[in-house]
């Protein structure tokens, strides 16, 4: 088990190695210049050249890389360029708002994606069935930033219940969190629902049915906690989906989060903040995956790691 | 790792026993009893006529501007009402999902054609060519897929051609997975060995033997991927990062309608239904092809 | 599990979710009074700002800002018109070239460290120096040859050759006097903490989300009204209005146009539209053919509608513009805009040999100058309508600043021209000037150049007038631009809010604001 995780550490890090490279290959190629920014819209090339020297621009890409690994390894991200601020700095200020909707999120996923499943498969191909299904259906159609719209429409403007935009307080969380939620709760509904049919028509399931176990107990009991497995690989890549996927979410609810902040960078050439934030998040994702991965066995103490 | 790839876990159990008939009429057979599939069919014909007609179907000109009918509601000569420059957001619409399913289609062919030849060479030759693709695959799966495609983007520069460049690149992982892995379950099957013995060249036996036994899940997947392609597609717009004016895109559509939100929803409430109906369509038909083909079909 | 029907299934899984709306709809009341027993003034923009170094910003949001935390010498009021700030009054040499200030006293910035003729001489300095490349060097700075004083209240600008807008610029946020202090011991870090001897402090900034200004308490000029100012960074116009609405926020510039019939109706909002110093125009890349033909360029100019852009486009709430630059910029004359006539565009074109289906130009559109993507449409519609191919490309800020340097790679820009000192001589030299780096029309006229850099040396009122018309004249003539329209800030406020002066330039001052 303690062996396992070691090895599967080990391997994220070429990973991640990658992911660096990779985004430092496809920020370094998109055209234009943080100095022309940062220089300011009048400035003369003799100035924005000062400031590409100050910012160790004018050297060459693979010397910049390196460099930059080399203070990676040091746990330092570097400094924004927009905010001359550190990136670790600039990702902590975001990263509380980003986290909490991205569980908030999970939590309402989990309740609405288990109840819709399990609504689903113990009346298979009835209209309670069809119809649940259909709503998954248009959870995963629907585009986030329309659904989001058109709540914000809804609940802050007609029923003027709830904020619109910003990421203050807890009210602040709803609409993003249910529109993050429920589209993709439909996923997990769909899972849930053919996990649990398949096990349904197994032996022991049968068994427990004809012992005379109540109908609730055996789907709860027996039936789900064999679904697990299924159910919690999407609940973990869902967490990771929804981490990277809240860049349109927090677009729309103009919420201060790691996603908006990735735009911004992206748009202002912030080489650093861009870098940081997107090898944070991946790094998430994949201790997000060995978590999932560790939790099998939890699950099922058949499955065993070596 | 993407809603797509998670969604051809889910399928249809319980499975009545078919008699023995060819594998194709056994499929149609069972798609035609599945009710979703056949509505997400004729949905996607719909479109696809649409689309195709665009020009004959459209009652006005998407992009010429009309002074003097800015921001009409829905009426009878404008059904779901005019935008901002006057245009006929009905026509807007109508050439929108042109663009939609041919950003859509295209960018899915990229990530085929990429993602399918990098798969079965990983799969087939297996080895060193098979660590290092799936290494260098690992990598943009552990970048978040909306993001690897905005960065994409921010590189190329916005407009619909790079939009379809960022979309097939951002699905090339998926395919060479699953690629990979049907090329891997044939491998070592008889017929290959056989062929191989033959003194077939693996040019002729990857063709001939080991592509047309990985297609049923390539099909199926591309048929998801087309909708998930749809929806980033227009989320880049949405971003302004993708379509730019005046090319009628759903998304960017979508997008500047939301400036007349409150006083005008129409203008953005109506390319939004129109994006989920299409996303809606091509995963019902994606859902019901995987179900006809292989129920239990696991991606 | 003993419901059958589907209706049920859906009835719940609603239920869940309204309840989850209700828990939030009871919480209301509670997070409402916590975030308005502050009495500060919440307002929203559409970005962060740079930098809090009113000497190297140039952007609108940071000037703002600035414009609060620093005083300057001299202001203007909402005329636009030049009063003394920390300057009592001053005086100049019959040359133009001495200027000489009276300082008020008893004042100190907000480290402790007293204003005084050393302290405007240390900014000043800091500005003038080349060396230093700060961003508002040419506009302030690089005209000042030297600074003296004399005792504590009084200071002597020596200039390098007379100068008709100095006042102006030293209005500007870009004459903000720093406190010598932070400029000797953290230059870098004013951007971060600013230290001025204005209203409001730097209480807090969070990038993306908010920054956070208390009230100076020991203000020379008055405590301001207003505890705190926030302002918040929301990107999405239409949540910048639903705030507005909901009495989250108490003031925003840019409400929609269309939105302002609907807000008038709201009891608690005024909507207070302000003529802006901007004009918004489309520039020729004048190196590229047809565009170096003067001709071509009038015949586009006559074929834009431009009194439909503005009432229908715009709904009537901006007018279009009788000159390259505003009607409330010093040295402004009316010298009238191009009529609207297709026909006589037409002919121009073909007298010129111009088929319009032969060229395919490039429009670039910065995408943060969201107030002008109308009229960019409008202009690719108008042109499209003569027959040219235009492909309209919206670039982020900072590729659109980088394409502009290369003139290989646009034939037509989207530009405003803003008057921030209210005077001409900026704008001129910026975009019109044949030597200006940032003349991204390559506008190359010896007689124009000659009239501006005269004007710029007269600081007799009348006489530079009369250049500028001329420079006004011949730029319509020679039409390097596509003139459009004289802009309009739009502010959305709550009329709980009182006594903020707004300016022509997107600026207001808070310091006599109260909220009620």
């Amino acid at each position: 088990m303690l062996s396992y995780v070691v090895k599967r550490v080990l391997q994220m890090i070429p990973t991640l190695f990658g992911v660096s490279l990779l985004c430092f290959v496809i920020i370094h190629s998109v055209p234009g210049d943080p100095a022309h920014l940062i220089a300011g819209v009048d400035a003369t090339d003799e100035q924005v050249q000062s400031v590409k020297e100050q910012l160790g621009l004018d050297r060459p890409l693979l010397e910049q890389y390196f460099s930059y690994v080399s203070h990676l390894l040091r746990g330092d991200l570097g400094e924004s360029l927009q905010s001359e601020r550190p990136v670790l700095q600039e990702i902590m200020t975001r990263f509380p708002n980003t986290i909490l909707l991205t569980v908030f999120s999970v939590a309402i996923m989990v309740v609405v994606g288990l109840f819709a499943g399990i609504l689903s498969a113990t009346k298979p191909n009835s209209i309670r069935d069809n119809v649940t299904m259909m709503f998954s259906l248009f959870g995963i159609s629907m585009p986030v930033f329309w659904f989001g719209t058109m709540l914000i429409l809804l609940f802050s403007y007609y029923w003027p219940l709830l904020p619109s935009g910003g990421s203050s307080g807890f009210r602040h969380f709803i609409l993003p969190s249910v529109v993050l939620g429920l589209s993709s709760s439909g996923v997990l509904a769909r899972l849930t629902r053919s996990s649990i049919l398949e096990v349904i028509h197994q032996d022991f399931i049968r068994t427990a049915r004809a012992k005379g176990v109540k109908e609730r107990i055996v789907i709860y009991k027996h039936t789900l906690k064999n679904a697990l497995i299924p159910i919690i690989t999407i609940i973990g890549l869902e967490f990771g989906t929804l981490l990277g996927g809240a860049v349109l979410t927090e677009t729309v609810f103009s919420m201060n989060g790691l996603g908006r902040f990735i735009i911004q960078s992206i748009q202002f050439r912030d080489y650093p903040a861009v870098q940081g934030c997107i090898l944070f998040v991946a790094t998430i994702f994949v201790v997000v995956n060995l978590v999932v991965d560790l939790c099998y066995s939890a699950v099922d103490p058949r499955i065993r790691y070596e | 790792m993407s809603k797509t790839s998670i969604l051809l876990m889910s399928r249809e159990a319980g499975e009545a026993v078919y008699q023995r008939r060819s594998p194709w009429t056994l499929m149609i057979q069972r798609f035609k009893k599945n009710k979703r599939a056949i509505v997400g069919l004729w949905m996607v014909v719909i479109f696809v006529f649409v689309a195709v007609f665009a020009r004959w179907l459209a009652p006005y000109d998407p992009i010429e501007q009309n002074m003097q009918s800015i921001l009409n509601a829905p009426s009878l000569s404008h059904p779901f009402g005019t935008d901002e420059y006057g245009r006929d957001i009905l026509s807007r619409v109508i050439y929108g999902a042109q663009i939609s399913l041919m950003v859509g289609v295209v960018g899915v062919l990229i990530s085929i054609v990429l993602g399918v030849a990098l798969g079965t060479v990983a799969g087939y030759f297996g080895g060193k060519a098979d660590l290092l693709i799936m290494r260098v695959m690992d990598v943009f799966m552990a970048f978040p897929s909306f993001l690897l495609a905005l960065a994409i983007v921010s590189v190329l520069g916005p407009g619909m051609v790079n939009v379809m460049i960022a979309i097939g690149i951002f699905s090339v992982p998926t395919f060479a997975r699953i690629s990979r892995g049907s090329v891997m379950s044939v491998n070592g099957k008889e017929y290959i060995e056989a062929a191989k013995s033959m003194g077939s060249g693996h040019i002729r036996i990857i063709f001939k033997h080991v592509i047309p036994n990985s297609i049923a899940p390539i099909i199926v997947l591309s048929s998801m991927r087309i909708a998930t392609a749809i929806l980033t597609a227009s989320g880049l717009s949405f971003l302004g990062m993708g379509a730019q004016p005046p090319t009628p895109e759903l998304g960017a559509m979508l997008s500047s309608g939301r400036d007349y939100l409150r006083s005008d929803p129409y203008v953005s409430t109506i390319p939004g239904l129109a994006i989920m109906f299409m996303v809606l369509a091509f995963n019902m038909l994606g859902d019901g092809i995987r179900d006809a083909l292989d129920p239990k079909m696991k991606l | 599990m003993r419901w059958n029907q589907a209706g049920k299934a859906v009835g719940l899984m609603l239920m869940v979710l309204s309840l989850l709306l209700s828990a939030c709809g009871s919480d209301q009341g509670a997070a409402n009074g916590t975030e308005k027993e502050a009495k500060g003034l919440v307002i929203t923009l559409k970005g962060d700002p740079v930098g809090f170094d009113p000497q190297n910003t140039t952007d609108t949001i940071s000037s703002l800002i600035n414009y609060q935390i620093y005083d300057r010498l001299v202001t203007f009021n909402e005329n636009m018109e030049i009063v003394p700030q920390l300057a009592k009054s001053w005086t100049t040499s019959e040359d133009g070239k001495t200027w000489t200030f009276e300082l008020n006293t008893g004042i100190t910035f907000t480290d402790g460290t007293p204003f005084n003729a050393e302290a405007v001489k240390a900014s000043f300095e800091r500005i003038a120096d080349e060396g230093k490349n700060l961003s508002q060097h040419s506009l302030v700075g690089s005209f000042i040859d030297s600074i003296t004083t004399n005792g504590e209240t009084e200071v002597v600008f020596h200039l390098k050759a007379p100068q008709g807008a100095f006042l102006g610029n030293l209005a500007s946020v870009a004459s903000s006097i720093l406190s010598p202090k932070s400029i000797k011991e953290d230059e870098e870090g004013i951007a971060k903490s600013p230290v001025g001897t204005g209203p409001f402090k730097l209480k807090e900034f969070t990038t993306g989300d908010a920054v956070v200004l208390e009230a100076n308490k020991d203000y020379w000029g008055g405590a301001p009204g207003v505890g705190s100012v926030t302002f918040k960074n929301v990107p999405e116009t239409a949540s910048r209005v639903i705030m507005l609405e909901n009495g989250e926020s108490d003031l925003m510039e840019g409400v929609p146009i269309t939105e302002i019939e609907r807000l008038k109706q709201n009891s608690e909002l005024v909507i207070n539209p302000i003529k802006a110093n901007r004009i918004a125009y489309i520039g020729f890349n004048t190196t590229v053919k047809p565009f170096d033909q003067p001709a071509v360029r009038q015949a586009l100019n006559y074929a834009i509608d431009k009194e439909t852009l503005v009432n229908k486009l715009y709904d009537g709430r901006v007018t279009v513009a009788t000159s390259a630059i505003a009607s409330r910029t010093i040295g402004y004359s009316n010298v009238g805009s191009y009529p609207f006539d297709m026909d006589k565009a037409k002919q121009m074109l073909k007298d010129a040999g111009i088929v319009p289906g032969n060229y395919k130009f490039r429009l670039i559109l910065a995408a943060n100058v969201v107030q002008d993507k109308p009229a960019a449409e409008f202009v690719q519609n108008s042109l499209t309508q003569l027959g040219f191919n235009v492909e309209l490309q919206t670039l982020e800020l900072g590729t659109y600043l980088e394409t502009l340097k290369d003139p290989g790679k646009y034939d037509l820009f989207v530009r405003g021209a803003l008057a921030t000192t209210g005077d001409a001589d900026p704008l001129f030299r910026d975009a019109l000037l044949s030597t200006s780096a940032t003349n991204y029309a390559h506008y190359n006229n010896p007689e124009v150049d000659k009239l501006i850099l005269a004007g710029q040396a007269q600081f007799e009122p009348k006489q530079r007038l009369e250049s500028y018309a001329k420079v006004l004249e011949l730029v319509k003539e020679d039409a390097p631009w596509i003139f459009l329209h004289e802009d309009m800030a739009r502010y959305g406020m709550s009329k709980k809010v009182e006594g903020i002066t707004f300016l022509p330039t997107y600026i207001y001052d808070l310091r006599k604001a109260v909220k009620n």
